[in-house]
Formats: structure tokens, sequence, C-alpha cells
């Protein structure tokens, strides 16, 4: 109880310092999340299309997922320095292997005959893409996206390590200076963020799958 | 001559890469503008791919197909499916959207504007018996089997296109249903006059349904007709074993009574009471009438009720006499 009132008091005393670090996190695992999506959601739909280039696609992610998050945080060091970015970088890495598998899942176990009904009655692949096959593969989309969420906020307390600000600053401080106050005041708000999104996301996906229910 | 028929192919085949024998083997056929069509045959006979090469979901190897007297290989394939209703097993619903939505699919690739769907949307609804109040805002998940074929039937009809494709689309519903939607089938098809092809491989749904059938074995056309001339005069061995013609009881099922009733003036007369039937009855239904109300003929109706005819046993041996010359 004495550790919890020590965190909150300190947030109180230094809230300046604790909001920025809480935004930096928040921008830090929003725009990884984001751009992670950008870029795999894509992805995950040519790798569907097309059965050639799925095999190597999906290859190089199991092999991505393997390597831990921080891990890819230091490896990303020696390339691109410290700091904002290469946080970044390595967490939108992190970000993409969930949403590309499930966007690839998604679409491939769309039913080959709601596919052909849809050419059947004069759609154009990019209608049936985009009426058809997302919104049919959205549910497992968003669950990846979930996924990934939850990894990046947690991940991005290891940016601490390469300087990239966030709420991992108050855990490494308050390890290095054995103050477990401290410590919380980074640990409780990740927790409860990673919980808040899970939420949330789940939300999204009921919302998106609300005509399966009877 | 070309414009009475709506499709016609010409030295139709279709041969699929890798595979040894076609699947359709050279095919001329014309469809009838207007006319019920079904396509009867076990499954691998072909049938399926036949019916594929009019909307071009398949391309045939060689021949060519013309609808409405156009040669299909000169439009763009989702032009042409545009104007063609297409409807598969129950499972070609769109899940993910609405039955209004699901029904509006083709008029919005058209680009009508939203009030002349609405529109549409409630008149499909009607004309497939589904009250549009209570079912437009549902989801396809929410049907019984035999609505989401309803709301199928409606979708592909919504541009109003003059023929309509439909590939063994009362497969996946049960015996009850099936016979109810078969009905309304036909009902829909005498009001609109479309012209339908229909695959299946229920025999007694292609003698029911079709004006004329086709039936298929092996890529090959064995005889393409009426449903009584197939059962009276089967042209070979393959179609007499599939329809056997010796049940007599069974091509009854499938003669109307316009066909065979005495229409002789002199003879029509009616007190109140001698038992009437429609003239799109069948004789076994006549049969059974005559049986039950142990009366000497039945008079016959037509749609708007005046008698045009009559049946009595002495028309009924005749069809006897006929599947006898066999």
């Amino acid at each position: 109880m004495n550790l919890l009132f020590g965190a909150i008091s300190y947030i109180q005393n230094n809230r300046q310092v604790f909001e920025q670090a809480l935004i930096t996190h928040l921008e830090l695992s929003g725009l990884a999340l984001l751009i992670g999506f950008c870029v795999s959601a894509p992805l995950g739909v040519i790798a569907a299309k097309h059965a050639r280039i799925s095999t190597m696609i999906m290859s190089a992610v199991n092999g991505f997922r393997v390597i831990p998050s921080l891990a890819i945080l230091v490896l990303v060091m020696p390339v691109l320095g410290t700091g904002f970015m290469p946080s970044l970088v390595a967490l939108t890495i992190l970000a993409c292997p969930p949403v590309l598998i499930n966007t690839f899942l998604g679409i491939k176990r769309v039913d080959g005959e709601v596919i052909e009904s849809a050419e059947g009655m004069g759609m154009d692949r990019r209608w049936i893409l985009w009426k058809i096959e997302l919104p049919l593969a959205s549910p497992l989309m968003i669950s990846g996206v979930r996924t990934a969420a939850v990894e990046v906020i947690s991940s991005a307390t290891l940016a601490a390590f390469i300087g990239g600000g966030g709420l991992g600053t108050f855990i490494i401080n308050g390890l290095g200076l054995y103050n477990f106050a401290l410590l919380l005041v980074g640990a409780l708000p990740v927790a409860i963020l990673a919980i808040c999104s899970e939420l949330l996301f789940s939300l999204v996906e009921r919302w998106v799958k609300r005509y399966r229910k009877t | 001559m070309t414009d009475s028929y709506a499709i016609v192919f010409e030295k139709i085949s279709k041969t699929f890469k890798h595979a040894k024998e076609p699947s359709v083997y050279e095919t001329n056929l014309k469809i009838e503008k207007g006319s019920f069509v079904t396509i009867l045959g076990a499954s691998g006979c072909g049938k399926t791919t036949l019916l594929k090469m009019v909307n071009r979901l398949y391309e045939p190897s060689t021949g060519r197909i013309l609808v409405n007297g156009e040669d299909t290989a000169n439009a763009s394939p989702t032009l042409l499916r545009r104007k063609m209703g297409y409807v598969i097993q129950q499972v070609g619903l769109f899940q993910h959207m609405t039955v209004e939505q699901n029904v509006a699919t083709v008029p919005e690739v058209l680009g009508w504007d939203r009030q002349k769907i609405d529109q549409r949307v409630d008149a499909l609804l009607r004309l497939v018996n589904l009250p549009p109040k209570e079912f437009r805002k549902r989801y396809p998940g929410q049907l019984s089997g035999g609505q989401q074929q309803r709301v199928g039937i409606a979708r592909a009809m919504a541009a109003d296109p003059s023929i309509l494709l439909m590939d063994e689309p009362f497969g996946a519903i049960d015996a009850i249903n099936r016979a109810a939607l078969q009905d309304e089938i036909l009902r829909i098809q005498k009001k609109l006059h479309k012209t339908i092809l229909f695959v299946t491989h229920d025999i007694m749904e292609a003698l029911k349904l079709g004006d004329q059938v086709i039936i298929m074995n092996q890529g090959k056309i064995q005889q393409f007709d009426a449903p009584l001339a197939i059962l009276q005069h089967p042209a070979n061995s393959f179609v007499r074993d599939l329809v056997h013609p010796e049940d007599l009881l069974q091509q009854m099922a499938f003669i109307k009574s316009r066909d065979v009733m005495n229409t002789d003036a002199a003879v029509l007369g009616a007190d109140d009471q001698t038992p009437t039937a429609g003239e799109e009855e069948s004789l076994k239904d006549v049969l059974l009438l005559l049986l039950k109300t142990q009366a000497e003929y039945v008079l016959i109706k037509n749609t708007e009720g005046a008698v045009v005819g009559r049946i009595s046993f002495q028309e009924l041996k005749k069809v006897g006499l006929n599947a006898e010359l066999h």
C-alpha cells in the first residue's frame, strides 16, 4: 500500500515528467501499431492472393516472430542509433507479424462460393476485396491488431533501454535506484494501458462480428 | 430467328487444363426466351460447367455462346454478369451484410440512386414472400435455409435481368422447404417470364420445374426435350434408366391437365357437385380427385376460373396406352 501511495505522490509531484513519458509511450505504441498495420495488412492481402510469394512472406514473418522484443530493440541500435526513431522502427517490426498473419488467414478463409457468387453477380476484383473479402476478414484482422497492440504497449517499456523514452524510463530508474514506488509509476500505467487496449479492441471485434449473433 | 432465343450454344466445348477428357463435349443448344430449362445429371457430368460458361465464370474451349443474340466473348465478363441473375447454394449470401444490403448488391454496383434501390428491395422481398419490415435488417445467419435461398433469389433478380442462372439452388434445403421453393420459383417464372437455366441432380425437381429438360451424362447431352416427351420417349438407355418411364404414376405427375383434357364444347357442363381442377394441375392430382370424389369426370378451369375442358377415366386411359407403346 505504501508503495502505491509513494507512486501516486511521485506522479503528483512530477506531473509534467509523468505526462511526457505517458505521451511518448502512447505515441510510440500508437504510431508503431498504425505503421505496422498499414504495411502488413496490404502485405497480408497480397500474400493471400498470390500463392507463390505467400510462402516467402509467411516464412519471413514467422522468422521475425522468434526474435524476442528486446533483441529487436538492441539489434536496431547499431544501425539507427538511439532515441525515438529506432524505438519506433523496432516496435513497428514487432507489430507486423500478428496483423500480417491474421490478414492472410482472414482473406484465405473467405468461402470460395461467396467469392464465386460475387463474381457471378458482376462484381469486379476491387469491389470483391473491399466489400466482401476485407469485411469478412476484419474480425480476424482486428484480433491480430489486438495481439499486436498488447505486445507493442508492453514492449515499448523496453524502448527506454535505447533512449526512446516512455513509461519504461521509470521502471529502469526504479530498478537502478532500488526505488519500487518509482518502478510502479512505470509498471502500473503500462499494465492499465495494455488491459485498456485489449478491452477496446475486443469491443471493436465484437462490433465487427455483430452479424454472427443469432 | 435468333431473336427468339435467349441463349444459344454454338459448338461449345470445355476441356480444363491438365484434363484428359473434355468436361463438356461439343454442344449445340438453343434456349428459348422465357423458357424454364433444367439441366439434370449426376455430379461431374458437366452440367455446372455448361451453366458457368454462360456468364463466363468458365471460358469455353471452343465455340461461342450468344446471349440475346450477342456473342458473350465480346462483352466484359463483369458487365455481362450484371445482366444475368446468378443463384448458387445457400452459402452464396454475404453473411456480413443485412438482407437488404445483399439484395441491393447489383443495383449498387450499377449505381442506382438510394430511393430506387429501396423500392426495389421492398418489391423483391415481397415477391419472394419475405415481409420487408420483418426481414430487411436481418443478417443471413438469422434466417432459415429456405429463407436464405429466398433472399438469394431476390438478390439475383435485383436488376431485373431477363436471364437467371441457378446452380443447384435448392440442393442444401430440406424436402418440405424445397417443395415450397420450387412452387415459388415456378410462380415467379410464370409471372415475370424470365429465362431460367436451372442445374439440379434431383430428377423429380428437373421434371417438375422444367418446360424443357436437358439430361447430361459424361459431358454429353443425352436428351433435350419436354419432361413428358422424355418420360414417353427416352432417347437412350441412360435416360430410360434414369427416369423410369414404366412408372405410370410418376408420369402422370408431369402431365398437365391442359394437355389431355377433352375440350369438346358439347361435353362441358357443370353442376355444383362436379369436382374441378386447374389446367396446370397434374393428371396424378386429377386421378386422385376422381378416386376420392367417385365422380365421372373432373372439370378443368383456366386461371381466370372459366371451364375449358374435362377429364374422365376415358382421357386417363390414353396415358397408359401411350406408355405401353414402348
